[in-house]
């Protein structure tokens, strides 16, 4: 070999050797400041387990301190988990373990179902900001220290138009589980039908106790609706959408996302076309930077021995993402903090933080820093809902060609 | 009409699923005697299994399709794995608790429910698999717009089929034979070389094996959770209440019956709910049932209850002030300093001393008063929502709200009262679960009572303008919720130690000698549960206001049943008991745990119901009672050394003479009584009198309607004729009443309260002529005081000694003394004794005929006697009626009846033959020159 090539080999290998020497020498960035606290909520009965929730948090917490820690002061993350029971009193008393812990400086996707507007006061009572909770009391949505960012997981307002929008439907009808919250969708639910042109034909509710969901499936097919919408609980949920193909009904059905059990709709096959539903997120699948991002934390937080954590479709991945994005916000509005990391300074910078999403993500950016044109709210969160399709041949779930749509386009 | 018809049709699938689950429900209640709560979580267990075998691709998304077993391997070995989890569950549980009282046993089985839930949440999770049909699916169409899905009427097809095969095995096999046995008369079956263990294990084994296949076959139409199944038990108990218990075909019919019925009421809930406002209207159904069929089946009149049978001990009443005035002063300080920053403790300690005023309504109604409710929570619940709509919408102060809620809830517990006037024991727990059940569905989750979904706002509560808010100033609400339950403690052991919790007490043990003892026993079971309701509501009404945001979708019908699970556990007949039993509430210190261990939570319900399961076997009288037996000695060394712990005084009789003046004369007139029992007449047109001072006899061979004549004459059975007192009828009075006007009597069994000292057994019956003393008493406590006509009996029956022993601790026949000292403690002018020497020697008969003639000559009394012991009736009564199969025979005085032939025929023969046959050989032998 000629010497002169044998030098430029040689001065690549040893480029290299360097470039390998460095990479392996570099220590990964570490959170090195001192350790801030967390807290998120979720139940865990044997009713229901939404553990998913909770992993999402770690798994964005985890991503944080690997790369360096949060903020300024490069704080490590420590997640604090409150396992709730269904019960107020439960769920209270999370929010006031959160509000009495002093290193911990926000409530991030908190999934509250029963405590009120009560867990709402804890946090307020206390300065601690609650990112990304279910906005499903009015105080949820009025509060000065709530920032939530998706609709709640009972919300079917947005079916009836983007469901009657993809299928053309003019009349639809209700399904509902009783309890004040539903109850309370629901009315919205239809109040929106008639701005949009859709005749509301009833809301038939179902007792909580209820076993056999058909005689009120039945109840709603019978009114003759072109879209059926229901929010029930998940219990339900599988009786009601396995109970459609008989009940003589041939429309259109339409849920809310989180609550559509992957399992069931699988198990249908082909009976389980025209199903649509709506959610503040994209699918986990789907093909977007932030998903990208999103699926790499969780398989990383996976990888620790965190069943719940796992993406695989039948493990309810939205709620794995529910609690990312708790954490993805976080970290956004640390970046404009003031001064030392608290709970007044994150509270002051989240008022003036604009979330952004990452390039062509459907969930649009949200100001916190507007009002909500809506008086009854306090400030934008995330209005926008992305309707989806069940595919009965890829047994996923597609986006629909109706874009997404914002509240504000709404009347 | 279409629109009943198509509802009724899809009704078939919802009646199917009651009458699957209630075959197992009553085989299995035939076989052992208990009543299992948990069956349709035995029927979600199956389901699962099957779905684990056959496809579980369903439950693992991961695992490829087609690694199942056959439907029919699957189905098999599903019901053979439930079945065995039912025979772990009978012998290694039920059978240990074989001396429990059946109330202890129906709370072992909700444990076993929580159990199997947590276990199979632990297994499977909490994501719904998809379960595909078993049986065709298509929809039928009837035409006229009528159609049903296939699968209903497969699901028909089944229950019949069940229903015919239990039906021909019950009746016609040995098996059946066996079960039927062992379910009519368990010691006669096991006299009989029956097993009653064997069967109780083969109808649990058999039972939870059918609940398995019918959730197999019931998973398909309404998918399958942890929790759904489980939920189904009240309509299914309402069936088999319904139907009596009685067989198969019954239940088949009562539960078609309410399932069809039910789900035609859904179809017009709506409509209901737009009228109203009150949502669910069909889920009052089960229970409207109940109250008819319970309220026409029932008897108002007092049984003897649960004689034999072993119930929760008692506490003795005693409030320690000694002990429980440092404790509250330390709580109170490590309130308002170590803990005065620590906002979740300070709430879980509120929620635990709210819970405990909710639990002490248990102790009331259930410890001292037997009537089980599984209502408590909806009764809390109401409580604190009448008190929240006060403050909401009529800004009523807190005080106000609290204390009207209180009576409103105690106006509640009233109502709930209602059928127990005529029902008890299981068919009770069933009614006030399903009133629980549908109050929830109707009132607790309805916004137009409860507010939206952030709550109702019921404000800072304060006092005097005092604020005492949870939110804000938490360590105050805490000290005032456990004033309130110190209050409520003592208010609960004056209950008890006075003449209120003596009298539910005596209706606890035997409604039938209370109301004897002059015990109004309905007055009684409404009291208790006025009390039970005021203090539910009180409990109620401090959750409430915690926070200024109250929600109510704590109040359901499950929660009522852990309440049940809870107090049980920490000793239903002991006030601190329900200290014990809060703590481990949600919401109350033990939640502490889990908050603090992460890794707890998940698997808390394991560890509770494993442990719950655990105390409830070896303590079932609650673990307070076994701390009592295990650390009493400790108790005695520490409060020896507390010197401001005072000794507790025994009670001594007075020394001082007493009078005794005579009672007043009243004569007994029995004119042409008769007594039937269907077409069976047991007492034919009897009279006679009984005159102050005399002891009349009345004898006859068995059945010839003795105790019949008696039970009629003070109430306890249904005549025809007349019962007359110094010529008054007092026909339709109860037997209450009758004590009161003087009439009172003893009874063969004895028939003592065995939970109370000699000395309570003797004051019941003096208590019920205090007038309104027994709410008095609720705040101040009498000083214990016997009338004189009480302590005279004492003396004269020798009782001193034994006044604060309990009947187990003394002999029978000093019991036999003391339940004839107790019917004296009546006052009574007129007394009837019913076998009062059976099982005493001739030594002790002999004393007792003094007794009892001194009553009558000294006393004044107009005394009836039954009995079988000759020599004395012969000896005592001054004159002797007798009767056999119900109809005069003879009277007149003891030589006239001994010579009467018609006495001698119908009841004296062989004495006399023997005394005839001994005075010949008499006669014999002295001719012979033979000493006797």
């Amino acid at each position: 070999m000629k010497k002169s090539v044998q030098r430029g080999l040689a001065v690549v290998a040893t480029v290299g050797l360097a470039v390998a020497l460095a990479a392996c020498s570099t220590p990964k960035p570490v959170a090195t400041g001192s350790e801030l606290h967390i807290w998120t909520m979720f139940p865990v009965t044997p009713m229901a387990d939404v553990s998913q929730v909770g992993a999402g948090v770690k798994a964005g917490a985890a991503a944080i301190n690997a790369a360096g820690g949060l903020g300024k002061g490069n704080h490590k993350i420590v997640v604090k988990e409150c396992k709730t029971d269904f019960s107020p009193q439960s769920e209270i008393q999370c929010a006031q373990q959160a509000a009495d812990d002093t290193l911990s400086i926000a409530f991030v996707s908190p999934l509250q179902i029963s405590g009120g507007d009560a867990v709402d006061k804890v946090a307020q009572d206390a300065g601690l900001p609650v990112i990304n909770s279910n906005p499903n009391t009015p105080g949820a949505l009025q509060s000065p220290v709530q920032f939530p960012i998706a609709q709640d997981v009972f919300n079917i307002a947005m079916c009836t138009v983007m469901g009657a929008k993809a299928t053309g439907a003019k009349s639809v009808a209700y399904g509902i589980v009783t309890n004040p919250g539903t109850v309370a969708s629901a009315d919205r639910a239809a109040a929106l039908a008639g701005k949009n042109g859709v005749t509301n034909l009833g809301i038939v509710q179902a007792p909580l106790s209820t076993t056999d969901i058909a005689p009120f499936l039945q109840q709603a097919v019978d009114l003759k609706p072109e879209l059926l919408v229901a929010s029930l609980s998940p219990m339900l949920m599988a009786g009601w959408l396995s109970g459609i193909p008989n009940s003589g009904y041939k429309g259109a059905s339409c849920v809310t996302d989180e609550l559509a059990p992957y399992q069931v709709l699988v198990g249908l096959g082909a009976a389980a076309k025209d199903l649509y539903m709506v959610g503040s997120y994209p699918e986990t699948t789907w093909d977007y930077p932030l998903l990208k991002q999103f699926n790499a934390d969780a398989k990383a937080e996976a990888a620790t021995g965190d069943k719940a954590a796992s993406t695989a479709p039948g493990n309810n991945p939205q709620s794995i993402l529910r609690g990312w994005l708790g954490t993805y916000v976080l970290q956004q509005a640390v970046a404009n903090v003031d001064g030392d990391l608290t709970r007044a300074s994150l509270l002051a910078a989240l008022n003036k933080t604009t979330v952004n999403f990452g390039e062509g993500n459907p969930i649009v950016p949200i100001d916190f820093s507007k009002p909500n044109p809506d008086p009854t709210i306090a400030r934008l969160f995330n209005t926008s809902t992305i309707l989806k399709v069940w595919n009965v041949d890829t047994k996923s779930i597609d986006k629909s060609k109706v874009e997404p749509m914002d509240a504000s386009q709404l009347k | 009409m279409i629109d009943v018809i198509r509802y009724g049709l899809l009704g078939l699938g919802l009646g199917a699923i009651y009458v699957m689950l209630g075959q197992g429900m009553l085989l299995i209640y035939r076989g052992s005697g208990v009543i299992n709560i948990a069956q349709g979580a035995f029927a979600m267990f199956g389901a699962y299994t099957y779905l684990q075998l056959h496809a579980p691709e369903s439950l693992d998304p991961t695992i490829e399709p087609g690694h199942g077993l056959p439907i029919w391997l699957s189905i098999i070995l599903a019901v053979v794995i439930t079945a065995v989890i039912g025979l772990i569950v009978d012998r290694l549980i039920l059978q240990k608790m074989k001396k429990a009282s059946p109330l202890t046993r129906l709370i072992a089985t909700v444990i076993v429910l929580l159990l199997l839930q947590a276990i199979a949440s632990k297994i499977w999770g909490s994501t719904a698999p998809f379960v595909e049909p078993i049986f065709p699916n298509k929809l039928i169409d009837l035409g006229g717009g009528i159609s049903v899905p296939e699968t209903y009427i497969w699901l028909l097809a089944v229950a019949i089929v069940l229903t015919v095969v239990l039906t021909i095995i019950w009746r016609y096999t040995r098996v059946g034979w066996v079960t039927a046995a062992v379910a009519q008369n368990e010691r006669g079956a096991a006299a009989l070389g029956i097993s009653p263990n064997f069967v109780s294990t083969m109808t649990w084994m058999v039972g939870t094996g059918l609940a398995a296949l019918a959730g197999i076959f019931v998973t398909p139409i309404t998918q399958v959770s942890v929790s759904g199944l489980s939920l189904l038990i009240v309509p299914v108990l309402a069936a088999l209440v319904f139907a009596g218990f009685k067989n198969y075909f019954a239940v088949l019919g009562a539960g078609m019956f309410i399932g069809v019925v039910q789900t035609i009421l859904i179809r017009y809930n709506h409509d209901v709910q737009e009228a109203t406002g009150i949502a669910a209207i069909a889920n009052a159904f089960p229970v409207l049932v109940l109250i008819i069929v319970l309220w026409a089946r029932g008897s108002a009149l007092p049984v003897r209850g649960q004689a034999g049978e072993r119930l929760p001990d008692l506490g003795n009443g005693r409030f320690r002030w000694g002990i429980v005035i440092p404790l509250v002063v330390i709580l109170l300080a490590l309130i308002f300093t170590v803990f005065s920053t620590n906002n979740v403790v300070l709430g879980a300690l509120t929620v635990t001393f709210a819970l405990t005023i909710l639990l002490l309504s248990l102790i009331v109604v259930i410890g001292y008063n037997g009537q089980v409710s599984l209502a408590q929570y909806a009764i809390a619940g109401t409580g604190g929502l009448i008190a929240a709509q006060l403050t909401v919408h009529l800004g009523a102060p807190f005080l106000v709200s609290l204390i009207v809620g209180a009576v409103a809830a105690s106006a509640v517990g009233v109502l709930f009262a209602l059928p127990a006037l005529r029902t008890r024991g299981v068919n009770l727990a069933v009614i006030t679960l399903a009133a629980a059940w549908a109050v929830y569905d109707m009132v607790f989750t309805n916004d137009k009572f409860v507010g939206g979904s952030g709550g109702m706002p019921v404000g800072i509560p304060s006092i005097f303008g005092f604020e005492i808010g949870g939110s804000a100033h938490p360590e105050r609400y805490a000290a005032f919720s456990l004033i309130i339950m110190v209050l409520a403690m003592l208010l609960v052991t004056n209950v008890r130690k006075g003449r209120m919790g003596r009298s539910m007490i005596a209706v606890r043990s035997n409604e039938r000698a209370a109301a004897a003892s002059g015990v109004n026993v309905q007055q009684t079971k409404i009291m208790a549960f006025a009390i039970s309701g005021a203090l539910a509501g009180l409990g109620g009404i401090l959750l409430t206001y915690q926070y200024e945001l109250a929600v109510f979708t704590y109040y359901d019908s499950f929660n009522s049943l852990l309440a049940v699970a809870w107090i049980i556990i920490g000793g239903v007949g002991f006030v601190v008991g329900a200290i014990f039993a809060a703590v481990g509430a949600p919401g109350a210190l033990s939640s502490l745990i889990g908050l603090n261990w992460d890794g707890f939570v998940s698997w808390l319900p394991l560890i509770a119901g494993v442990g719950s399961l655990g105390a409830v076997i070896f303590n079932p009288h609650g673990i307070v009672q076994d701390l009592a037996m295990r650390f009493g000695k400790l108790d005695k060394k520490i409060s020896a050394n507390l010197p401001w712990v005072k000794p507790v005084k025994q009670y001594s009789l007075p020394t001082d003479a007493i009078e005794v003046t005579r009672v007043e004369p009243k004569t007994l007139t029995i004119d042409h009584l008769s007594v039937r029992y269907g077409g069976v007449v047991a007492v034919n047109d009897l009279s006679f009198e009984v005159k102050p001072g005399q002891v009349i006899g009345l004898i006859g061979p068995n059945g010839a309607g003795k105790t019949s004549l008696m039970d009629a004459v003070t109430g306890f059975t249904p005549y025809s004729g007349k019962v007359l007192i110094d010529g008054k009828s007092v026909n339709g009075k109860q037997a209450h009443q009758r004590a009161d006007r003087g009439l009172v009597r003893s009874f063969q069994g004895v028939e003592l309260f065995p939970e109370m000292t000699v000395l309570e057994n003797l004051q019941v019956p003096q208590d019920h002529q205090g007038g309104f003393g027994g709410l008095v008493e609720l705040i101040k406590p009498a000083k214990t005081k016997l009338h004189p006509v009480t302590i005279a009996a004492v003396r004269d029956f020798g009782l001193e000694d034994l006044l604060n022993r309990t009947p187990d601790d003394i002999s029978f026949g000093q019991r036999r003394l003391v339940a004839i000292a107790r019917a004296v403690a009546a006052r009574p002018s007129i007394l009837l004794l019913d076998e009062p020497v059976a099982g005493l020697s001739e030594h002790e008969s002999e004393e007792f005929g003094q007794l009892v003639r001194r009553l009558a000559d000294n006393w004044g009394m107009a005394i009836l006697v039954i009995e079988h012991d000759m020599n004395f009736v012969m000896t005592i009564c001054d004159e002797i009626n007798v009767i056999d199969f119900g109809t005069y025979v003879t009277s007149g005085t003891p030589q006239e009846v001994r010579e009467s032939p018609a006495a001698i025929a119908a009841y004296l023969g062989d004495d006399t033959e023997e005394q005839g046959a001994d005075a010949d050989e008499a006669a014999a032998n002295e001719s012979k020159g033979v000493k006797n």
